[in-house]
Parts: C-alpha cells; structure tokens; sequence
C-alpha cells in the first residue's frame, strides 16, 4: 500500500510536467487552432539557455525567470514571424508548419549545443522529504509546488484580467471578438507568448529529474499530447487534468504492468490516444465549440 | 510572377472559355507527357553508372511514398504523418518473406503490397472519424512507435541489425545489369502507380475528391459517398507507400530500423510538400529531394553536424515552400510554363 501510494505522488509530480505542456498545447490549440508539436522543441530550447546561464556562475533563482521571460518573447516572435503566414489555412499548412519548426528548431539545438546529455542540478536540492513511510525529493515536491502555482496563475490570468478574458473571447469566436474592438493578431502572439512561457517552466521543472539534452522532451511531449486528447485539446483544465491522469497512469503501469517499462512504456500514452480520439474525439472535458479543426 | 504572366499574354485571351478542341488538346498533351516521362525515365538506364541508378532506384521507390501523400493529402485532404511506418511496414514485410520464408523478390513486393492494403483498410476506420489533425496525431503515433518495434520484436526483425535482402538479379537475356535492372523495375513500378493514381483522380472521382477535401458535409449532400471515397483513398495510398517500402527494401538490401525513424515519416511530408502536394511530378520531386538534399547538406557542414544541418535546411525550405510555394516546386515549374504556352490553362480536376 504504502509503495502504491509511492508511485502514486511521484505520477502525480511527472504529471505536473505533462499538464503544463498540455496546458502550452491547449492554449495554442484554442487560439489558433494549432497543434504545436514544435512545443516540446521549444522547451529544450528554454531549458538549454538555462542551463548555458546557471554554468555561467547566474543564480538559478535569477536564471528561471529570465528564461521564462525569454521563452515568451521567442513564443510570440515565432508565432509573429514564421507562424502567421499559415494561419487560417488548410490543416495541412497547419500541421507541416509545426512539423517544421520540430525539425528546425531540433536541429538548431543540436548544433548550437550539442546531443549529449547535461546534469542539471535540482532548484530545490538534492534532499529527500520523509512524509511518515513515504519518501519524496524536494525536487519533486518543488516542482509540482511549481507546477500548481502556474496552473492557478494562468487560471486567474484567464478568469480575472482583461487580457485573459479577451483571449479567450478570441479563441471562441474571433470574427464578431474583431466586431468588439479587440485586435486578434496580438492577442494570438500573446497565446503564444503564454503558452512558451509555461513550457518554459515546464522544461526546466523537468531538467533535473531527465537531464537536458536535445531530445529530452519528445517522450513528454508525446505524454501531453495525449494528456491534451484526454482532457480536450481547447480545454485548459482538461489539459492540466489529463497530464495528472497521464502521470499517475505512467508510474502505476511502468511498476506494475511488466512488459511496460523502459522504451515501450510509450504505449501508455499511445493507447490514450488511440482510445480517446475513437471513443470520444473532444475529450473528458472538450465542448464542441472549442474543437476547429 | 503574375504582372509577367498578363504581359506576355495576348489581350483578352485569358477570358477565353475552355473550348472542346482546347480541352481535348490539352488531354493529348497530357498523355504525350506521361509518354514522354515513360520514355526519357526508361533511357536514364543506359547513361547514368550503377551507382547513380542506384541513388535513382531510391528516388523512384521514395517517390511512390510522396506520391501516396499527393493522393492522401493534397487530393482528398486527409493528413498522415505516418506514411514511413507504412514504407517500413512494406520493407520489413519483404525482408522477412525473402530471409526467413525464402521467397523470390516479386512474391514479396506483392505480399509486402497485400499486407499494406489490409493495413490501410484496418487505419481507414479511425481516418473516417477523425478530423484531419486527428488523424495526423494518430497517424504520428505509429510514425513513432515504428522502428521501436521493429527494434524489440527481435525474433521476426531481426533487433537493431535488422535483416538483410538477397540481392535482385537481372535476367540472364536482358544484357542489363543487376542496378540497371533493379532501376528498371523501379521506375516501372512508380509509373504505373502514378499513373494509375492520376488516371483515377481525374474527372468524376477528382472533383468528389475536391469536394471531399474542401467540405466533406458539403459533398455528402452533393451526393458523394464520402466513406466509400476515404477508404478507397486511404487504402490505395497505403498501399502505394508499402510498395515503395518493398522495393526500397530490394534496392538498399537491407530493413533496419534506422532507416524508418519517425523523422523520416515528417520528411515525406517536407518532400510532398515542398515538390507540390498536388502534382504527380511534384511526388517525384519530392522524391528527388528527400534522397539528395540530406547528402548536399553534409557535404556543405562538417560532418558531425550534417544531419542536423540537413534538419535546419529541410525545416527552411518547408516554411519557404508554405510561404511562398503553395503548390510546391511543380507549381513553380508549371507557371514558368505557362508563360510559354500563351493560352489558358484548361480548368484542370484537381483544383
């Protein structure tokens, strides 16, 4: 009992990392209509520049903000720049253009850095919380403590500014949103701005526990797609839910199911997908008003 | 490119209406291309050295997947990011019949060529409920989950390794060589599927396809049977990729699972999409790109990063195809045509 509620808090804080990248997808999703496979490139990217600046001697305290704060301003310049064009367009453009940046922006890591794989020492240190028998780390206590306080933050941001509220007015129906006065272009780049910032998060939640290297992101990237297809892709609590669900349902089948661990551990996240897009293609918590594509 | 193309034609004659002699030219010409095409592709045998009629081989069996992406996509407007698991499955189908059945090349190709169609009527079912970006992710799993299996079912794939082919031998009366002989074959077969493909997109199944594409509601109540229409073109396209899989197999004599990793599916789609996801010779483009630019690429970076260079050049040259070059490198070919031919085009099908 005790070793599955173990497994349980430690899905539960994997899960963290998922459902802020399907919390990135989801936003993008509702506001454009794309799926950004390039998301979980672009959080490698955050977490490289992260790590470039902690080896540089900055103070991880100071680092994380400034990467966050420049993975927003690299989201939206991507979004301004090489995603405008396309959108509106066919599904296709749509697709190939976030194929695209995977490629691109995957490559352009490898060169720019390298394709080994780099420690990255944990913001929270390296020791081990006892809660009575269960042991947890502090990094993985950290990050989820981080990972719910973007999830609420980017709630409120949603609910209570107007910002938020004329994003989202965007995202449900742009046409008569332009009739109100408010410009969608920018509010787009700022989904985007958003939605780099939190994978940006993401990334560097996750360096410490898979280490930062080019690829670091592909297996959870894969997990927040489906974690998005669980929850409903335009839906920002299906998103967050669905990655927990995704994290919990890791840990338990990687421990218990044996055929399940190391690289076919994959299958979970694909079985997801299969499941979901068959038996209810908006997901648990999708409306048909937010689904375009 | 459009103030030259109204200049270089004569007044008014762009508001000609299609006549029948025009249309009827124009399906003559047609044909006389695709002869031409047969023809000039049959003669490459005889100039080219083994070794370049061996990088054509590969062009010609990658074409077969592009074009399955021109039939998939640009014609009826579904998205696979899976179409190299497909080409994987159609070689690793060859490989096993040939290593561990002992059977000849062309029982294989075809098995390889029956396995895919059943495969392909098995994924229309998920491609009939699903949205096109759906149906991209669903497909992009398998583009994942691919070259993982065929790593791990080691008794059957042979692991990591993979398996190696016997090698295709030119029929002692030809007086061709085993390269030229296998080119042949190659080239043979992409025509014939290309071919086939355009003759079956034209007219009546064309315009259901364009209907398809643009609003399936909207063709259901145009009468088109849209299910029907899906899966046949999901099939055929499926298909198609797993016989390019097959021979691209007998070409390279190998089925690893390096050669089908998940970015090899997104380079087909680069390839369709940057050669024209609408045109048949834009498959062969594709083709063409996806086997020489990778090369190009690392003879231009160092080696150790020339794969990531060729990445960074693909992703450059899709995002300038999807700028600049809706329809591709063809549709660039075909307007500089065009300007010479000095008449409309006839309103063509695939519009």
């Amino acid at each position: 009992m005790t070793e599955f509620v173990q497994q349980l808090l430690g899905g539960f804080a994997t899960g963290s990392v998922y459902a802020l990248l399907a919390l990135s997808l989801s936003v993008i999703y509702s506001g454009t209509g794309i799926l950004n496979f390039a998301q979980g490139a672009m959080a490698v990217v955050s977490a490289f520049i992260c790590l470039t600046l902690a080896t540089d001697g900055w103070s991880l305290w100071l680092a994380i903000p400034v990467v966050i704060a420049l993975s927003a301003i690299m989201g939206a310049v991507v979004e301004r720049i090489l995603v405008k064009p396309v959108e509106g367009q066919p599904p296709l453009a749509l697709f190939t253009v976030t194929a695209a940046l995977l490629l691109g922006i995957g490559g352009l890591v490898s060169i720019i850095w390298d394709n080994e794989q780099h420690a990255f020492a944990s913001p929270f240190g390296s020791e081990a919380v006892h809660l009575g028998p269960i042991v947890l780390t502090a990094q993985q206590l950290g990050s989820t403590g981080v990972a719910v306080v973007v999830m609420v933050a980017v709630a409120v941001f949603f609910r209570y500014t107007d910002l938020g509220l004329c994003m989202r007015a965007v995202a449900i129906n742009a046409p008569s949103a332009v009739l109100l006065g408010i410009r969608p272009g920018i509010l787009i780049a700022a989904g985007w701005a958003l939605a780099a910032g939190v994978g940006a998060v993401a990334g560097i939640m996750a360096a410490p526990t898979l280490s930062v290297s080019s690829n670091m992101m592909d297996g959870p990237l894969l997990l927040a797609l489906a974690a998005a297809a669980l929850g409903g892709f335009g839906s920002r609590v299906g998103a967050v839910m669905g990655g927990l669900t995704i994290g919990v349902l890791d840990a338990l089948t990687g421990r218990y199911i044996p055929g399940l661990s190391g690289d076919l551990s994959i299958m979970l996240p694909f079985a997801v997908i299969w499941v979901v897009l068959m038996v209810r293609p908006l997901g648990v918590f999708g409306q048909a008003s937010a689904v375009r594509a | 490119m459009s103030t030259t193309l109204s200049t270089s034609t004569p007044p008014g004659s762009g508001l000609q209406p299609t006549t029948r002699r025009s249309l009827l030219r124009h399906v003559t010409g047609t044909k006389l291309r695709w002869a031409a095409a047969v023809i000039g592709g049959f003669l490459l045998t005889y100039p080219l050295s083994d070794y370049e009629l061996f990088r054509l081989s590969q062009v010609t069996t990658t074409a077969l997947a592009v074009g399955s992406l021109v039939l998939l996509t640009g014609m009826s407007g579904q998205i696979s990011a899976g179409q190299g698991a497909i080409f994987g499955l159609g070689a690793y189908t060859t490989a096993v019949l040939m290593d561990h059945g002992g059977w000849g090349w062309v029982p294989a190709v075809l098995a390889a060529g029956v396995v895919t169609f059943v495969v392909g009527l098995i994924l229309s079912v998920p491609a009939l409920r699903l949205g096109p970006l759906h149906l991209g992710l669903v497909t992009l799993t398998f583009a994942v989950l691919m070259p993982l299996i065929a790593t791990r079912w080691q008794s059957v794939t042979g692991g990591t390794f993979g398996l190696s082919l016997a090698p295709v031998h030119s029929p002692a009366g030809l007086h061709l060589s085993d390269a030229q002989f296998l080119y042949v074959v190659t080239f043979a077969v992409m025509m014939a599927c290309l071919g086939f493909a355009a003759w079956w997109t034209r007219g009546r199944t064309g315009r259901a396809l364009a209907a398809l594409r643009s609003n399936p509601i909207m063709a259901r109540t145009q009468g088109v049977d849209t299910k029907r229409l899906s899966i046949m073109v999901f099939t055929l396209a499926t298909t198609m990729a797993g016989l390019g899989g097959a021979l691209n197999a007998l070409v390279l004599q190998s089925a690893i699972p390096d050669s089908y990793p998940f970015v090899f599916s997104l380079s087909l789609l680069t390839g369709a999409v940057v050669g024209g996801v609408r045109s048949w010779v834009g498959a062969v483009i594709g083709g063409a790109y996806i086997v020489y630019v990778p090369s190009f690429a690392s003879e231009l970076a160092t080696s150790r990063s020339g794969g990531q260079w060729a990445q960074v050049i693909s992703a450059a040259l899709l995002l300038t195809a999807l700028y600049f070059a809706p329809a591709g490198l063809a549709g660039i070919g075909a307007r500089v045509a065009r300007l010479f031919h000095r008449r409309p085009v006839a309103a063509r099908a695939t519009h």
